[in-house]
């Protein structure tokens, strides 16, 4: 028996309908007939398989039902299902009287309004992003974690405890060289990565918990119209300056094929993860020239190619109708949760791509694939205006590109590389897809196809700008 | 275009016209008035396009007389802010689209208030707040409810028209 009824011309359609349905469904037969009546794809495809050649009959009767509703039927159940709703919740609430504009109201309204809103949204990314993750994370944090407890302690001690236990160095390299899983692979993942992470995590997870993020998707809705997508986006495209690879399935929010590839190959493209605006920003620091370019150029890149790539898929945005819930105060178990699970799931996928990383170069190293593959890359280094010892960085780009921006710290730290050669390489390596993890979930995603095709325009793409970069700086001598 | 001399109206070919036999006639950048023969310069393409996107913007601003009108059927990309209307259709062809709508609660016979237009138009049905496109506002038809005089249009309506005006 139902709980309620709807009126009687409806009811009797579902009785048709229900009259028709043989097969037993997880459902009860009644809501699989006011799903039929709702057009409903998936219950369709369902019933169809289920019934095999007693479908048409079922189909006419949903047909007939229509017929006699018209076009109504979703009005009718919509607005029956809502005046239920409503009755049930009349009958347990009680409304303040008055109409007091609470401060939570208040801040809600100047966070909607464009003349105080984007100088808010300003606000949350210098603090949230610049200060809190760049600095104390990447800066402050790393250099407690690399500098002391690995570079000093735990660096020292294992590479003597491994160097005792293997003599032969060509496998003691394995764990402890230059590119070891150890010295290279686990510290970087510890020290490097899990700070820059965790941070970053933290502020996503206490915006995402105040109910923040409908309110930019609604303030920034207009320019994703121009690059094929609306203001929902905002959610996977800011994920992305946490994870790609995360945000790459979170695009599933998304409702149409087409804002699903724009948005995943933006993120390819050019949308550096946390750990890779870590590693860049820490590049360019004493360069603010460089960083304000590198920042201008993403931006642009983002821009430009989302444009064009949206004028090149047939179709329209979608419309953007989204619910904004009221502005909460965070709640510190949400965040926590949140938080850890996101940097458990990261570090799990992270890690063993860093020891595979390491073990792949090992084996390169020992049977000198490696030194060929970097002379092949060598002139690529040469035509972007970078010293021959760059195209290694290059190489460790195609795995993760904040992996080849490590090696560049070090070139850096040994004075190698101009402001200028910084740029340029940062760029290009921004542009490269972001991970191996993330082109595999593209794959996933979006299928091998699309996959293989977006990544033969990213590496190449990210060269020829690169290239364009070198030249431009050439031609209008600028140092920076 | 007017004489600025005779205020006297004509088209572009008319003062063309008028030029005769002057050497000048294609390099010169004046225009001359045909019924008093003054010259003067030409408007600069650049104005010209500059007048063409202001008149398209205030055309899309709504219009005054319709947002006047105390009750009556439109669209709810015409409310004004801090009105109220009765939804009574939704109109799309997209069935999805009519269904998200449905969902969020925006179904025939719902009053729903608008809260701002700009960026994005957000309303309130209830208890609860929507943000939808322009796009999305102008497929739901409404019949404005007559405003509560008590309430006062505070600050807020008169932001709104700045920014609209900024824009323009």
């Amino acid at each position: 028996m139902a709980p309620f009824s709807y009126d009687p011309a409806l009811e009797q359609a579902i009785d048709r309908v229900e009259r028709y349905l043989t097969d037993s469904y997880p459902l009860s037969r009644r809501s699989v007939a006011l799903l039929l009546l709702q057009r409903d794809s998936e219950i369709s495809d369902r019933v169809r398989a289920a019934e095999g050649n007693r479908y048409p009959a079922v189909e006419q009767s949903v047909e007939m039902g229509r017929s006699v509703l018209g076009l109504r039927t979703d009005d009718i159940i919509a607005v029956r299902l809502r005046s239920q709703a409503a009755e049930i919740a009349r009958s347990v609430t009680t409304h303040p009287s008055g109409t007091r504009v609470s401060i939570s109201d208040a801040l809600s309204r100047l966070t909607m309004s464009p003349i105080t809103g984007l100088p808010i949204l300003a606000l949350a990314l210098w603090f949230g992003l610049y200060q809190f993750v760049g600095f104390f994370g990447g800066g402050t944090l790393v250099k407690l974690l690399e500098g002391g407890l690995f570079g000093q302690h735990l660096n020292p001690w294992m590479t003597g405890l491994i160097t005792r236990l293997i003599p032969w160095p060509w496998l003691s390299d394995l764990f402890v060289g230059d590119y070891g899983i150890w010295t290279l692979g686990v510290t970087y993942a510890v020290a490097l990565i899990f700070p820059v992470v965790g941070t970053f995590f933290l502020a996503f997870s206490v915006l995402e918990d105040t109910g923040y993020f409908p309110r930019l998707a609604m303030l920034i809705d207009r320019l994703f119209k121009g690059i094929g997508l609306n203001g929902k986006a905002v959610i996977p495209i800011v994920l992305g300056f946490g994870c790609d690879t995360m945000a790459t399935i979170v695009t599933r929010i998304l409702e149409t094929r087409r804002e699903r590839i724009i948005a995943t190959f933006l993120l390819s493209l050019a949308i550096p993860c946390s750990a890779q605006i870590g590693v860049m920003t820490a590049l360019l620091t004493g360069h603010p020239a460089a960083f304000g370019l590198w920042v201008g150029i993403m931006a642009a890149i983002f821009l430009v190619i989302g444009y064009l790539t949206a004028r090149l898929l047939p179709g329209e945005s979608a419309r953007f109708a989204m619910e904004i819930p009221p502005l909460r105060w965070p709640s510190f178990g949400n965040i926590v949760t949140k938080t850890f699970a996101r940097m458990q799931w990261y570090f799990m996928e992270v890690l063993p791509l860093f020891i595979l990383a390491s073990v792949f170069i090992w084996m390169g190293r020992l049977t000198g694939l490696f030194g060929l593959t970097v002379r092949g890359l060598t002139p690529v280094a040469r035509a972007l205006g970078l010293p021959d010892a760059t195209a290694e960085t290059f190489l460790f780009g195609f795995f993760r590109r904040d992996y080849g921006a490590a090696g560049l710290y070090r070139m850096r730290e040994t004075g190698t590389l101009s402001g200028n050669q910084l740029l340029v390489a940062v760029v290009t390596l921004t542009i490269f897809l972001p991970c191996v993890a993330q082109f595999l979930m593209v794959k996933k995603e979006r299928g091998l196809k699309m996959a293989i095709g977006m990544a033969a325009f990213i590496f190449p793409f990210a060269i020829v700008i690169g290239g364009l970069l070198n030249l431009c700086l050439v031609a209008l001598k600028l140092r920076l | 275009m007017k004489c600025s001399f005779c205020n006297s109206e004509f088209t572009e070919e008319e003062s063309v016209k008028s030029c005769g036999h002057c050497a000048l006639f294609s390099g010169c950048r004046l225009v001359k008035c045909p019924s008093c023969g003054y010259e003067m310069p030409q408007t600069p393409e650049i104005v010209k396009r500059f007048r063409k996107w202001r008149t398209r913007l205030s055309a899309r601003k709504p219009s005054d007389t319709a947002a006047k009108e105390s009750t009556g059927e439109g669209l709810l990309s015409d409310l004004r802010t801090g009105s109220r209307a009765e939804v009574i259709d939704i109109r799309t062809s997209n069935p999805r689209e009519r269904g998200k709508l449905l969902a969020l609660g925006i179904t025939p016979g719902t009053i729903v208030a608008l809260v701002q237009r700009v960026p994005s138009f957000v309303i309130r049905v209830g208890y609860t707040q929507l943000a939808l496109d322009r796009e999305t506002a102008a497929t739901i038809v409404i019949v404005r409810l007559r405003e509560n005089p008590e309430r006062p249009k505070g600050r807020r309506l008169e932001q709104v028209r700045d920014i609209a005006d900024a824009e323009g």
